[in-house]
């Protein structure tokens, strides 16, 4: 059996799975996104009688493995134009067209070698795509029972002070994928601003209050941890109160945990992070779903296994 | 309102337009254009649901609850206000200002073909992998496909390539329209029909307007690829009159 790694080797999340995975005895080829040159893949579809069959292999660092070999995959490419070496290349340039090759030709793998040959994927980049519009994932959030924070996104100045004076305190952060620091609306320094929403919606939420729990979802297992701070982004609280959130392991209702599985498993992602509220009003507030979770810092401050189960769930097919 | 989203220049959602108020129903169209210049977004989500209100430049609102269909042909998210800005500010306002899209149509309780997928406004795109795997299992004829360092570099590309290579000299390019899993008034063998009809299952295409290329040559349909972005045209007054029944509460029948 073979894992495929595709991700940087030294980023925590790649670097924890690979070694949990040797703790397994399992065998693991990895992709580097800054090494492509050195990689060579095809991937071929060979219609049959009773459909396709995946043919192809993938040429690591001199050592060739058959794609239809490899039983589980773990996902956290570079796009080859973000990668160093190739951004300051045109793009003609032989190194970043071969780059882009091989990035394609390893999402095309990794789409349907599920249905193929049963691979198990850590996770499909279509199944990411959902968390491209947060609004739209809350849809999917609400449909599980969880509670999402009241919303308005709006180009409307007027508009953003009506919902400021009915909920209080606000906060505003992107609608898309694109990473953004959750930050409190301050009407004193951010009413003049609001203006410059005329040409962009922006997203404001009522803020809630509570303890934030992180729950990574592998498979069916669920790990959650408690982060305990004053910041209005746990994740930046050393940037907004002066010093770390504190983690610690979190014991989830049971029915709670069954949703989180639920809304992973409707989303098409068996490995996620799913940002949760404890809010003071007895709601289980959801913000977010994150695809792609960078778990490191929960795994090793709160204690929680998530890397020994991600390479579990790779290897149970 | 029926509401039809499109880009200026899109002939075939035009085409639609026209055969519709000919069967005398009303069409308001929105151009990406128009929705790029609004004079108003506001979109609401909260445990109650969700609730939008859009206000165009030219008096239009669309709101949650005065759109009875839309037929989405936007491909581009409505970012041309940014068109003018530094690479990094239009790129984070286009991404925002599909997010909203996105969230925005599939948040409408009325039909909509298509709801936009999270990486494509105008509806499903399977990976064309995925899509020539599905077709084989459908019994489709399929190319053998290749792709990689020192083959073809696009999948979509791939999978064409491949069906006109394996068509041959002599062969054309056929699209089957199909809704909602029905392949829509075309002459395709009926091998060919039954097998677009069990893809669309599988894809998940039972609730979508879809394109599904073939390369023809002689008797065999050589399966090329999806588009969420079909050529109405092709679906006659056949597919205006399906649409207009699944999008309108009152349809018409269009006149011959």
């Amino acid at each position: 059996m073979t894992v495929l790694l595709w991700g940087v080797p030294t980023e925590g999340p790649i670097a924890m799975v690979a070694a949990a995975l040797s703790r397994l005895g399992v065998d693991a080829v990895t992709v580097h996104p800054r090494a492509a040159g050195e990689h060579h893949v095809v991937l071929g579809l060979d219609p049959g009688p009773g459909g396709a069959t995946l043919t192809g292999s993938i040429q690591v660092a001199g050592r060739r493995v058959a794609l239809g070999g490899i039983r589980g995959a773990y996902l956290r490419p570079v796009e080859p134009e973000l990668v160093p070496e190739l951004a300051r290349l045109p793009a003609t340039a032989p190194d970043r067209i071969h780059a882009r090759l091989v990035h394609d030709t390893l999402v095309a793998f990794t789409e349907v070698a599920g249905t193929l040959t049963g691979c198990r994927v850590a996770n499909r980049l279509s199944s990411m795509a959902s968390n491209i519009s947060k609004p739209y994932q809350a849809q999917a959030v609400l449909r599980h029972g969880f509670s999402t924070p009241a919303t308005l996104i709006s180009d409307d100045p007027d508009e953003v002070l009506d919902f400021v004076a009915l909920h209080g305190q606000v906060v505003y952060k992107s609608i898309s994928g694109v990473r953004s620091i959750v930050t409190a609306f301050d009407p004193a320094t951010d009413r003049s601003r609001l203006g410059r929403l005329r040409w962009c919606p922006v997203q404001f939420q009522e803020q809630v209050r509570g303890p934030d729990v992180r729950v990574h979802v592998v498979g069916e297992e669920v790990f959650a941890a408690r982060a305990d701070t004053d910041a209005v982004d746990y994740r930046y609280a050393r940037a907004q109160v002066g010093q770390d959130a504190r983690l610690s392991a979190y014991r989830l209702p049971a029915d709670v945990a069954d949703r989180c599985v639920a809304l992973a498993a409707d989303l098409d992602l068996p490995f996620s992070g799913i940002d949760l509220k404890l809010a003071p009003d007895g709601r289980v507030v959801c913000f977010e779903v994150n695809p792609s979770p960078g778990f490191p810092w929960y795994e090793q401050e709160a204690g929680l296994p998530i890397s020994a189960a991600v390479a579990r769930w790779l290897t149970r097919g | 309102m029926l509401l039809v989203l499109t880009a200026l220049d899109d002939l075939a959602a035009l085409s639609f337009v026209r055969a519709s108020e000919t069967a005398g129903t009303h069409c308001t169209v929105l151009t990406t254009e128009a929705m790029s210049f609004a004079r108003r977004r506001s979109h609401r989500l909260s445990d109650d649901g969700v609730v939008t209100r859009l206000e165009m430049a030219d008096g239009t609102v669309v709101s949650s609850s005065n759109v009875t269909g839309v037929v989405n042909r936007m491909l581009s998210p409505p970012d041309l206000a940014w068109r003018h800005a530094t690479r990094q500010e239009r790129d984070y306002a286009s991404a925002e200002l599909h997010a909203f899209t996105v969230s925005w149509l599939n948040a409408l309780s009325c039909p909509v073909r298509n709801r936009p997928s999270p990486e494509c406004l105008a509806g499903p795109v399977p990976h064309p992998f995925v899509a020539a795997a599905a077709a084989a299992s459908a019994g489709l004829a399929c190319p053998t496909v290749r792709m990689g360092t020192g083959h073809e570099r696009e999948p979509a590309r791939a999978l064409l390539l491949a069906a006109a290579s394996a068509a041959g000299a002599g062969s054309h390019i056929r699209q089957v329209v199909c809704l909602d899993g029905v392949v829509v008034a075309d002459d395709a063998p009926p091998d060919v029909r039954s097998g677009v009809a069990r893809l669309a299952g599988s894809l998940g295409f039972d609730e979508a307007l879809v394109g599904l290329d073939f390369v023809v040559a002689e008797d065999t349909w050589w399966f090329a690829g999806t588009t969420p972005l079909p050529e109405l045209r092709l679906g006659g007054r056949d597919l205006v009159g399906r649409l207009l029944t699944l999008l309108h509460p009152d349809p018409v029948a269009p006149s011959p």
